[in-house]
């Protein structure tokens, strides 16, 4: 398949590799990311390329990412080209005044990413790639939740974490916010920035999701990532520059003005990711005041395993249980209300956790 | 949180690993802060934890036998050897009480990870107020070289040298300073003359109101020559400068622009002789004039001198604002008005007219005045008063620097309301 050139020239001239380009060693299945060895800061030389046949390795090979792909063939796609035109929808259309909600929102005085969003995605886009706002804010802004009510950044592109944080970095010192920290965390490889003083995020990024390798790896397809993330309505993201809603699933905007509709998207059958799942249910169906659960829900919880609970190791029963703690604060009749309402996995799991929070 | 034995770093991982491939983060909780967890409240105590042929990791050991290992921002093992461990332990059973010993101790940690030193600093700045000493631990030599990168890319024809990082690593001691100087040296290094002014005036501000009892003494050598240097640059910065070094020097002030001004005075003073109190702060060619009246108007009139035409390394500030703070005492809450400054003759001037807040209050003109980049974050409400706070030419001033911003803009947006409210 071609890349829409049309499209991705209007950016920039430059254009990164993508999962799917042909190397001098093979075909690229993706991008990783090592802590630097001695240095205090990371940079693009952390990043990995993941070539096709690296799957059986424990970790990523140490396999420099080119910064551009001028000696290879240019066999990726571009996101989101990866989508149909029916995931690439104009954010008028969905409502005539949602590309000036979106630039509200980058610009929102006082909120803690409206110095830095603007000169970081432009930043990123300078450098061929691409970045999008993604999870809560997407869904917050299509719902009409108010501006003020948003309370993160969450991006996700098509660059690799070193690379993104040296861009992070240049800008935050052209913004003069230089002592804010990046972080990167080398099991999620998600990028952040930290204020000083402070350990609340201003900003996220992920690069796009993809699986299949024993370490973890980002590709180059908003389908894929889709795939990966919790629920459809949170798999819709934002382009800024095109004021563009992107809808990796197919589903999620549908899902989102339904009501919202709980489906599911992560096929991952790691208990500790869909333990994770059932509690983030939980928490937006509280948040939105929601008792009654999907049929798609109802499903997926029911195909859990039934010792979901027990198979958890302590470690990722103590994070669940944290995390329920901190993102429910119903009380506990609703909870155990909709715990009810859940099919045996999910319902045991909570009324566990519930428990646990008496 | 008491327990004195628990994280410095806010990312743990358990210890021996269960696992090949990345380092977990806070079990999988990368957002959590581990200091604040309740697993750490009893029973741990320091230990340093072998890593193979990198030494030894900082970490702490519970009676029951667990192990974690503190990791940097990257997830990486903090380094400390068995001795820097040790240090680490005591100075957390003493900080709050031998601060002296403390300090001591401290000085063997001179050389330890940065991570370490950064992290050691930062929690016990949050749990307590350590002595000025401690801040020495941390990486100043930064700051010296990033002012003596920038200080040749100041001059006629100069150039920046090395791009040094200062990043995070002072933010416990000074909060401000480090950031202005990287983006100072950012817009000097790019031509990105409006980011090169936006660092300097937020320096010689931040370094203003610095607690410079926390900087070594070679750092504030060189900052001064920094500040010096700025005030030779533009005649902006001229006051601020001054108003700079003798912070550094530990000098008497130079005539500044703040006073203190007292609604109730006027009213007392009730006869006709003194129904006004007028006052002049700084010297020509930075002067504001006061007027503060018996009902407790203040008419403020803001002098600078203009800029040339040089451009020169800052470039040239074609729209300029005047930050004045007033903050009353009894809030403490500080209210910004912005002076936007029309040229005249050899000068920038704009006046402000408003009601002074009941009681006592300060006001702080000593700022440098920025472009309206400085206001694109600034709420529309916020910035709404210092509009109905301007004279007749003062607004005229405001809608001529509007006409030249995006609609977007705060300042844009503000005179639209204030237009439709009037």
């Amino acid at each position: 398949m071609i890349n829409d050139f049309c499209e991705f020239s209007s950016v920039s001239p430059l254009r990164p590799l993508l999962v799917g380009d042909a190397v001098s060693d093979g075909c690229v299945a993706g991008f990783s990311w090592s802590p630097p060895e001695q240095a205090e800061r990371t940079t693009h030389l952390d990043d990995r390329l993941i070539l096709s046949g690296d799957e059986p390795a424990d970790a990523a090979p140490a396999r420099a990412v080119p910064q551009t792909a001028e000696n290879a063939v240019a066999q990726g796609v571009m996101p989101p080209c990866d989508l149909p035109e029916s995931g690439r929808i104009e954010a008028r259309s969905i409502g005539p005044s949602m590309p000036e909600r979106a630039d509200s929102l980058l610009d929102l005085p006082g909120a803690p990413w409206q110095p830095l969003v603007r000169p970081l995605l432009a930043a990123v886009h300078a450098s061929g790639h691409r970045a999008w706002l993604a999870g809560g804010a997407v869904r917050d802004l299509i719902a009409g939740v108010p501006l003020e009510d948003v309370n993160d950044l969450d991006l996700t592109g098509t660059v690799p974490p070193g690379r993104f944080t040296d861009i992070t970095r240049q800008t935050l010192r052209a913004c003069r916010m230089s002592e804010h920290r990046t972080t990167v965390t080398p099991a999620s490889l998600v990028c952040a920035v930290v204020p000083p003083g402070s350990t609340t995020r201003m900003i996220e990024y992920r690069g796009l999701n993809l699986g299949g390798f024993r370490f973890p790896i980002m590709g180059s397809s908003i389908a894929e990532d889709a795939g990966r993330r919790d629920f459809s309505f949170n798999a819709l993201l934002y382009d800024v520059l095109g004021h563009r809603v992107l809808d990796g699933s197919g589903a999620g905007l549908d899902d989102l003005r339904a009501g919202p509709r709980f489906r599911p998207l992560i096929t991952s059958t790691d208990p500790a990711e869909v333990a994770l799942i059932v509690v983030r249910a939980a928490k937006f169906a509280h948040r939105w005041g929601i008792s009654a659960v999907d049929p798609e829900l109802a499903a997926w919880v029911a195909a859990l395993p039934p010792g979901l609970c027990d198979s958890l190791p302590d470690a990722d029963w103590d994070s669940l249980s944290r995390s329920y703690r901190k993102s429910v604060s119903a009380s506990v009749a609703s909870q155990l209300a909709f715990a009810a309402n859940l099919p045996a996995p999910g319902r045991d799991l909570l009324e566990r956790l519930i428990g646990e929070d008496r | 949180m008491t327990a004195a034995h628990r994280p410095l770093s806010p990312w743990i991982t358990r210890w021996p690993r269960s696992h090949a491939g990345p380092v977990g983060v806070n079990d999988g909780d990368e957002r959590a802060d581990a200091r604040e967890w309740a697993l750490f409240s009893a029973g741990w105590q320091r230990t340093a934890v072998p890593l193979g042929a990198a030494g030894t990791a900082l970490g702490l050991r519970h009676g029951n036998g667990s192990v974690v290992v503190e990791l940097d921002d990257f997830g990486r093992p903090i380094v400390a050897s068995p001795g820097e461990v040790d240090f680490v332990s005591k100075i957390e059973e003493n900080w709050l009480t031998a601060e002296g010993t403390a300090t001591a101790w401290l000085a063997r940690l001179a050389h330890s990870s940065l991570s370490l030193r950064f992290w050691l600093v930062e929690r016990w700045r949050s749990e307590s107020e350590p002595p000025d000493e401690i801040y020495a631990i941390l990486p100043w030599q930064l700051l010296d070289r990033a002012v003596q990168s920038v200080l040749p890319g100041l001059r006629a024809d100069g150039e920046v040298g090395e791009l040094v990082e200062i990043g995070h690593w002072l933010s416990p001691a000074i909060l401000g300073p480090p950031g202005a100087l990287e983006q100072l040296d950012h817009g000097l290094r790019t031509g990105d003359t409006e980011a090169a002014r936006a660092g300097a005036s937020a320096l010689l501000s931040t370094l203003r109101d610095m607690p410079v009892e926390r900087v070594p003494g070679r750092t504030r050598e060189i900052l001064l020559r920094l500040v010096r240097t700025l005030g030779e640059v533009d005649p902006l910065y001229t006051h601020l400068s001054r108003v700079v070094e003798a912070q550094l020097r530990g000098a008497a002030p130079v005539r500044r622009l703040s006073t203190t001004l007292d609604s109730r005075l006027a009213a007392a003073a009730s006869n006709d002789d003194s129904r006004e109190i007028v006052a002049t702060l700084g010297e020509p060619p930075h002067q504001i004039s006061l007027v503060e009246t018996q009902a407790g108007r203040l008419e403020l009139t803001a002098q600078v001198p203009a800029v040339g035409d040089t451009g020169g390394p800052l470039g040239r500030l074609e729209a300029a604002f005047l930050p004045v703070r007033i903050t009353p005492e009894d809030s403490g809450v500080t209210s910004i008005y912005w002076v936007a400054l029309e040229p005249e003759a050899d000068y920038l001037v704009g006046d402000l007219v408003f009601l002074l807040p009941r009681g006592r209050s300060a006001l702080d003109a000593d700022d440098a005045p920025v472009g309206p980049a400085e206001l694109a974050g600034i709420a529309v409400e916020e910035l709404l008063p210092s509009l109905y706070a301007a004279t007749g030419s003062t607004v005229d001033r405001w809608r001529e620097i509007a006409g030249s911003l995006s609609e977007h803009h705060p300042v844009r947006r503000a005179l639209t309301r204030y237009e439709d409210q009037r």
